[in-house]
């Protein structure tokens, strides 16, 4: 999970560790969440949109250039934008995007829901 | 993850353990609002200081943009949607690239109405540890 922001990145660890009891590995920008996925190749990849140097879009198409992680999921999250930009966002191919504000209670539940979909389209295909 | 198989309802179960580090990281973000909200305050005079410096307006946006998501995720919408408010006025005056400096002059009460409210809320999150 990739986020410059402090705060969020703690509240997510909270959520995606203890509530959903997944193994997480944080980053404070894309660069070194490029990096981290490229060591670890997790099943699922949660990037902020808006990080400095490397945002989450350039650390997207980074990620799908790297074989290893070109079938990886990637949620981008966002704080709340108009739904022209979210319609671009999800044009990248990404598996979903997810919304600031959430419930940090509810993000791990927001994950599998948009997962579900994403395998639910695979199978359709 | 570790459980594939992990249900919806699996990871709904929070514990009461969970929860209470939540409500405690909550309070902890609280006490920290006001500070964050002077923060954010600085960040857009700056940009106010100096009309027709984009890169200090792009800053405040950010800035403002991070902010609303964050406080919003920690439970404090009130506060978020003031920020929100804000972003909206910002964006605006991005886009009224030939009268910047009429632009913050009208903006300018608004502005400070919405920071004196945002601190009003702040400073009440914090008092009361969260809001109670």
């Amino acid at each position: 999970m990739a986020d410059d922001d402090a705060d969020i990145r703690k509240i997510c660890h909270l959520s995606l560790s203890a509530v959903g009891k997944w193994q997480v590995f944080m980053a404070a920008n894309g660069t070194d969440a490029i990096e981290k996925a490229r060591e670890e190749v997790p099943d699922v990849i949660l990037l902020d949109v808006m990080m400095p140097g490397t945002d989450g879009v350039t650390a997207y198409h980074r990620m799908k250039e790297i074989p290893a992680l070109a079938n990886v999921p990637v949620i981008m999250i966002t704080a709340k934008v108009q739904q022209d930009e979210l319609d671009k966002y999800t044009s990248l191919g990404v598996a979903g995007v997810i919304m600031k504000p959430f419930d940090p209670m509810r993000l791990p539940a927001e994950v599998l829901r948009i997962l579900s979909g994403r395998f639910q389209t695979i199978e359709a295909e | 993850m570790t459980d594939e198989k992990k249900s919806e309802a699996d990871v709904l179960a929070i514990d009461a353990e969970v929860e209470a580090v939540y409500q405690q990281m909550k309070r902890d973000y609280a006490s920290t609002l006001p500070g964050k909200i002077d923060e954010l305050e600085r960040k857009v005079m700056d940009a106010q200081s100096y009309p027709a410096d984009e890169k200090r307006l792009q800053t405040a946006l950010e800035e403002v943009h991070r902010a609303k998501g964050t406080m919003g995720s920690y439970g404090f919408p009130e506060i978020a949607e003031l920020i929100h408010s804000l972003e909206t006025l910002l964006q605006k005056e991005r886009a009224a690239s030939s009268m910047k400096a009429n632009f913050w002059k009208e903006a300018d009460q608004q502005i400070k109405r919405i920071f004196a409210r945002a601190k009003e809320k702040a400073a009440y999150f914090s008092d009361t540890a969260g809001g109670g």
